[in-house]
């Protein structure tokens, strides 16, 4: 049973104590489920049905309204609802904890349904890639021969729009239409599809070296212009999840931000709504 | 040299550029997974596979 996940190449090893782990739902799940050995996962997440975290860290660091989360020199702890999860610093091990009515619901003969999902996953995700040189991307992505660009934006400045443009093209292959992973692996930035896609339903598990960053802006006609990497960064930064509210852990995600718009260049990608723009950035890239 | 470009040069005779301030906005429901981000909401308006508070109301009340 494919209980773990494995997203942009980082493997979360899910148990419980009490049962089998159901697979996690949701049909963009499906390319991310993984049977992962414990060894070799990047995080190991717990299932606790038995209570709640005796204590809470000593810091509340950031209040969403929608999750609170606290953090001190131990760990961190989010509480989501009923939900609480707490994870080490180095956010390699994670436990969650599920009240009363969760257990109620979700425990059955056939297993235990799946702890992880939106938002958990993601910001969990976010937290381990801080510290690893990679960073969550609001962003559209796409792989042409071997090589991936993404599409940095906010909602509204046409990701999905662009997506649906593209999906047609045969040299290109979309990875997701709203979050892509950017990780330094062995020197060379690579991005990633996510399990959580925008209105075009686009969530692929796959990577490629990163081969250019382009911004995205409605135009009556196709165009491309080259950024300099510090207009990049003020246009990268609103895009990215950042841990803003954690000092202790921003420089190093900042850092990351900062090499990745000095190694890959950038651009204003002005595009026509119409499946034109895969023509055209289908001979732009080599 | 005039005495303020004087005052402003680095020791080799270049004059100092004043660093801009740029103001750039930050939305945190665009990035830190707050709200219903996930495209498979059902006809009712709520996702059963997210965790946020909103949607996690609006399957308590439907079910």
């Amino acid at each position: 049973m494919r209980s773990d996940i494995a997203i942009a190449g980082v493997g979360f090893h899910v148990r419980c104590d009490a049962g089998p782990v159901l697979p996690i739902a949701g049909a963009a799940y499906e390319q991310f489920a993984a049977s992962l050995a414990p060894e070799s996962s990047d995080v190991e997440v717990l299932l606790d049905l038995t209570g709640k975290p005796g204590t809470r860290p000593t810091g509340e660091l950031f209040d969403s309204g929608n999750w609170t989360l606290y953090g001190d020199e131990a760990g961190y702890q989010l509480e989501l609802g009923e939900t609480v999860a707490s994870w080490d610093r180095a956010v390699k091990s994670a436990t969650i904890y599920c009240g009363e009515e969760w257990r109620r619901e979700r425990v059955g003969p056939a297993g235990v349904a799946h702890p992880l999902g939106y938002p958990l996953d993601q910001l969990l995700l976010m937290h381990h890639l801080a510290s690893r040189q990679g960073v969550l991307l609001h962003a559209a992505g796409a792989e042409i021969r071997g090589q991936a660009l993404i599409f940095p934006g906010r909602s509204g400045s046409g990701k999905t729009t662009l997506s649906a443009n593209l999906v047609h093209h045969q040299a290109i292959r979309l990875l997701s239409d709203d979050r892509m992973v950017v990780r330094k692996l062995g020197g060379t930035f690579w991005s990633f599809g996510t399990p959580w896609p925008g209105d075009a339903g686009v969530a692929v598990n796959r990577g490629a070296p990163l081969a250019a960053i382009c911004f995205i802006s409605h135009a009556p006609r196709n165009g491309i212009t080259r950024l300099s990497p510090r207009a990049a960064a003020e246009r990268l930064l609103p895009a990215a999840s950042i841990p803003w509210y954690d000092p202790s852990i921003l420089p190093d995600v900042l850092d990351s931000c900062e090499e990745l718009v000095a190694a890959v260049p950038a651009y204003e990608l002005a595009f026509a709504p119409t499946p034109d723009v895969g023509a055209f950035l289908d001979s732009f890239v080599p | 040299m005039e005495p303020q470009e004087k005052q402003n040069a680095e020791p080799g005779g270049r004059a100092y550029e004043k660093p801009t301030l740029r103001k750039i906005e930050l939305v945190a429901e665009e990035v830190l997974g707050i709200g219903c981000k996930l495209n498979t909401s059902d006809t009712r308006g709520r996702n059963k596979y997210c965790g946020n508070a909103s949607c996690n109301a609006a399957n308590s009340t439907a079910s």
